[in-house]
């Protein structure tokens, strides 16, 4: 990453959420990790002052109470979380999810591999765009 | 024009032009005869005595000189008063002519002056010869002359003689010619008259015969008594007239006929009536006191009736009530089993629908653990390589392979279900491009030949559907393939109002008692472990070309290679199984993650 902020992390499933802090790890990514465990919760992590902005939000689809489309619609009506780059990753194949994640403007749609090594594949892909790409 | 002339006066035509080309005749004959005549007393008054005068002339000058000659010879004097008789004879004979009108007087005069001055040197010349006796220079001169005269004379008479037959020639061509012209105007005159003559009795034929016929074909009708009977004369001659007077005459005597005859028809029908009512009301008198009787007795018979009928219909009235009862209890029952199949039907309907739909979400949220304990076997592998020995390495390899075909099973049942429950929509596909692009994406290794024998049709079908049937067909086919050199080939034949498609292979061959099972989903062959296979491709085939109306079966035999048909209707049907009735909602509903 080329930002040294944290990175925000938007999942339920406890092994997800392990899977991802492993692929991060094994591909070097230093930044730090912060874990929201539904849609409310990371409103109320973002909406804190004393938390550092995170450079860019991973954002699990269905989640408990407040799943990721609500989340994503319920931050981009807000000018303080509107800059930041959301990427989704979801098991879900469905062209209706697809279609209303790029309505919201998302920034990726990743489908997570059932396989552990394409996982860290599909990380690392988005850590070498995201080292490239400038970031707001 | 000459259809407005009475009939008498196109006759009078006809002797009219006879007696005018008479005229004509006799005109032309008259000039052209006098003409002939003034010629003819021409030649015989002028032309030919002049030609005479001329001959005589001639040979009285032949005469002189003889007898000139023939004093010289005799040496005569004597003679020389001989021959002053020819002069006078000569010399008389021009001034004869003197009274011929076609003899110039100035050219007589002239010819008398040249014959005078001949004369008169000869006469001297021939004395002196015969006085003198012998020729001298004078002499000789003198006869020179003389000879030159005597040449001009004849010479002059010669001319004469060449222009008066000439003349002549010229006067019988022009009475020739005028015999030519009097012939040809008789023979013109008389054709002319002859055809006026054809042409007038024709005219004058029509326009009696015509209106004759006419006024004969209306008479006929008359007579059948049609006095309405389509006709009229344009005719405004005599015949005309008649046939008008005729017409007019017989229209008169049909109106008075018509009048008499309706007349004479009324009067026979008010008498016809008048019998016809007489009749009938004899007729109705005699029924009417036959049915009064009748009436009577029928009136008797049926107050019986009605008493018995009243009993009956007592009877029938408990039973109806009775049966009306029962019917009504039915009629209930029946609703309530009506609406309890209706209700049976939705339920029916909405647990199938549950069914499909819960074939795709439970596969769908499978993979989630799934997905979880493929990563866990991973890093149980990686974390704890040193403390796992080689059977617990062998047993998590065994889990993430386990893992693996689970994945590839889920998928399977996803990619089953979603047939027909995802939105199909029929275009227009062009099947070589179709196979083309599979056989690109499967990349079949170099010792196998793809062959498409035949041109492909162009079908209304879903293109991922139809991609899909030959997808997995082709790719069975190359999987499969157990022989060094193979061959695959794909086939298409009209079937009647379908089209016949076949992928054959000499592949492994499949079993016959295995052609039913080779279609059902998840049953594969051979074992996962020998062949890694879901069993899923030919089932997702048989729903896809089901659901299109059409009918897939294979032919093998074992050992040598199998050939798999299907049939695609020709004709754009509707689809098989659509329901397409809250799928939205269903994929709202679908867990994700």
């Amino acid at each position: 990453m080329r930002s040294k902020k944290p990175i925000l992390l938007v999942e339920d499933d406890r092994i997800d959420c392990m899977t991802v802090t492993r692929a991060l790890k094994e591909i070097n990514v230093t930044n730090q990790l912060e874990i929201a465990n539904n849609g409310e919760e990371a409103l109320a992590f973002l909406r804190n002052g004393n938390n550092t902005r995170p450079c860019i939000i991973l954002l699990d689809l269905n989640m408990p109470r407040m799943n990721g489309l609500e989340f994503v619609k319920v931050a981009r009506q807000e000018d303080l979380l509107r800059g930041i780059p959301v990427v989704v990753l979801t098991t879900s194949k469905d062209e209706h999810d697809r279609v209303e994640s790029f309505d919201l403007n998302v920034a990726g749609y990743m489908v997570k591999p059932v396989d552990y090594r394409k996982f860290v594949e599909t990380m690392k892909t988005i850590n070498m765009y995201w080292t490239l790409s400038e970031l707001p | 024009m000459y259809k407005n002339l009475k009939i008498r006066h196109k006759i009078s035509i006809g002797p009219l032009s006879s007696a005018l080309s008479f005229l004509l005749i006799i005109l032309v004959t008259l000039l052209l005869g006098r003409h002939n005549n003034d010629l003819l007393e021409k030649i015989e008054t002028g032309y030919y005595p002049s030609l005479k005068l001329n001959q005589n002339l001639e040979t009285t000058l032949s005469a002189i000189q003889l007898s000139l000659q023939d004093a010289v010879a005799l040496e005569d004097s004597d003679v020389v008063v001989e021959t002053d008789k020819h002069r006078d004879g000569f010399l008389w004979s021009l001034e004869a002519s003197k009274g011929n009108p076609v003899i110039e007087i100035q050219k007589l005069n002239d010819l008398r002056t040249i014959f005078e001055d001949y004369y008169v040197l000869a006469r001297r010349t021939t004395i002196a010869m015969i006085t003198k006796g012998e020729m001298n220079e004078g002499l000789v001169t003198a006869l020179d002359s003389m000879t030159t005269n005597f040449n001009k004379v004849q010479r002059e008479l010669v001319h004469r003689t060449g222009f008066d037959k000439q003349r002549i020639a010229k006067a019988f061509a022009a009475s020739q010619d005028n015999h030519e012209i009097l012939l040809g105007t008789i023979i013109l005159a008389t054709v002319i008259s002859l055809l006026l003559l054809v042409w007038l009795s024709i005219v004058v034929t029509k326009s009696i015969i015509r209106p004759l016929n006419k006024t004969v074909r209306y008479a006929n009708e008359v007579a059948k008594g049609n006095f309405d009977a389509p006709i009229k004369f344009h005719a405004t001659d005599e015949m005309g007239v008649l046939a008008n007077a005729f017409l007019k005459m017989t229209k008169e005597i049909g109106a008075s006929l018509e009048e008499k005859q309706e007349a004479l028809q009324h009067a026979v029908a008010a008498e016809e009536d008048q019998r016809r009512i007489a009749s009938k009301l004899a007729k109705t008198n005699t029924q009417l006191a036959s049915e009064i009787s009748e009436r009577k007795l029928a009136e008797q018979k049926l107050r019986e009736a009605h008493d018995e009928l009243e009993l009956r219909v007592q009877e029938r009235t408990l039973e109806l009530t009775n049966a009306n009862k029962e019917l009504k209890i039915e009629i209930a029952e029946r609703k309530r089993a009506k609406k309890r199949q209706g209700q049976l039907l939705e339920e029916l309907a909405n647990v199938n629908r549950e069914l499909k739909d819960f074939a795709y979400i439970v596969s769908h949220d499978l993979k989630a653990p799934l997905r979880a304990i493929g990563s866990l076997s991973d890093w149980l592998k990686s974390d704890y390589e040193e403390q796992l020995d080689e059977g617990g390495k062998e047993l998590v390899e065994l889990l993430s392979t386990r893992v693996r075909r689970m994945n590839d099973l889920i998928d399977g049942v996803l990619q089953y279900s979603r047939v027909g429950r995802v939105s199909e929509e029929k275009v227009k596909v062009d099947l070589n491009q179709v196979v083309h692009n599979v056989i690109d994406s499967i990349v079949p290794p170099e010792n196998i030949a793809l062959e498409v024998q035949d041109e492909l049709p162009t079908v209304w079908f879903d293109k991922t559907r139809i991609t899909q049937v030959f997808q997995n067909l082709i790719s069975n086919a190359v999987k499969y393939m157990d022989k060094p050199k193979g061959e695959i080939k794909i086939g298409c034949a009209a079937e009647n109002g379908s089209w016949e498609f076949s992928v054959s292979d000499n592949g492994p061959g499949i079993a016959e008692e295995h052609f039913d099972k080779i279609f059902q989903i998840f049953q594969t062959l051979q074992a996962r472990d020998v062949f890694e296979s879901t069993g899923v491709g030919l089932s997702v085939v048989k729903k896809i070309i089901k659901m299109y109306g059409g009918k897939i079966w294979v032919e093998s035999m074992l050992g040598s290679g199998a050939t798999f048909f299907f049939t695609i209707p020709k004709e754009r049907t509707t689809l098989h199984e659509r329901d397409n009735g809250e799928r939205n909602e269903k994929q709202k509903a679908d867990p994700s993650c």
